[in-house]
């Protein structure tokens, strides 16, 4: 088991990652029927995506959403998130290799709850951003 | 000029649904579509010596969860083409097996941006989720970008 990430070990401007990821055709589908998506057709198919104006069929932006959870998970050991906040701005299309990397921007105690803040990036092969974001994360000790 | 539409809608409740309990094999579904390793979402046994005495989703959970109606029948529409803007997620509570929750949606706000390419309205929708105590488990703000 992992030790918990100490409060005084975390310092403003340390960077979480780079994690790089490569959803496929086959990531998506087994994302789709975990949550039912069942329309959206340009999830998962060419001539949907082309009919929707895409190149090629993207990935549903909450799948990315949660690349950037699983990586805060992996840093913040014995932390949980409070909360998330995405803005999606270029799709990702299956096969992109997308880095996903973030920053601390800030820490304290607020009510005496040590909290940790950080600006998120998702960024696909072409150097475009395709998410960005913030996220607010608490030791476990916090769970109401 | 401010944007203009009826603001009476901001906040009114339009959908109301309530999901049969949670299973702990959808959750266990959920993290495995998701590559998840992590225990506290994959592995009962040892999730019980966790921080929440057993399994829980893995936190995105809450963003599968969708309303009966997905937005309101006279939702105002400022484009020809509506996309997918990001999502809010507050967490407060972990979704456990055995939970029965309820979504309550409003459409939450509506705003005008203007970027090099011209202007964009996001409709902001709040699905406010909690569980079969009343107890938060979670708001998620998914914003629509009309153009």
């Amino acid at each position: 088991m992992q030790q918990p990430l100490s409060f005084d070990a975390i310092e403003i401007g340390d960077e979480i990652g780079p994690v790089w990821k490569t959803p496929t055709k086959e990531t998506v589908l087994r994302y789709a029927e975990a949550v039912r998506i069942t329309g959206l057709k340009f999830f998962f198919h060419q001539k949907d995506a082309e009919q929707a104006g895409l190149t090629r069929p993207i990935v549903p932006g909450p799948l990315n959403t949660t690349y950037l959870c699983q990586m805060l998970k992996d840093f913040f050991v014995g932390w949980r998130l409070r909360s998330l906040n995405t803005t999606f701005r270029t799709p990702v299309r299956h096969g992109d290799t997308i880095a996903l990397w973030g920053m601390i921007t800030e820490k304290n105690e607020e009510d005496g709850v040590p909290t940790v803040y950080c600006d998120l990036v998702v960024e696909n092969e072409h150097g475009e951003r395709a998410i960005t974001g913030t996220a607010v994360l608490v030791p476990y000790a916090s769970q109401p | 000029m401010a944007l203009e539409f009826d603001r009476s809608i901001l906040g009114q409740v339009f959908d109301e649904t309530d999901f049969p309990p949670v299973e702990k094999a959808d959750l266990l579904r959920f993290a495995a579509a998701l590559g998840e390793t992590n225990p506290l979402y994959t592995d009962e046994e040892a999730a019980t010596n966790g921080p929440y005495g057993g399994l829980v989703a893995a936190p995105t959970y809450v963003t599968r969860l969708r309303p009966k109606k997905m937005a309101p029948e006279h939702m105002p529409r400022f484009g020809k083409v509506g996309f997918d803007g990001g999502r809010d997620v507050e967490i407060f509570s972990p979704v456990r097996p055995g939970d029965r929750l309820k979504m309550v949606s409003t459409i939450h706000d509506i705003y005008e941006k203007t970027g090099r390419s011209g202007s964009m309205y996001f409709i902001v929708l709040r699905n406010e989720i909690t569980n079969q105590d009343g107890q938060k488990i979670a708001v998620v703000d998914h914003r629509i970008m009309q153009r």
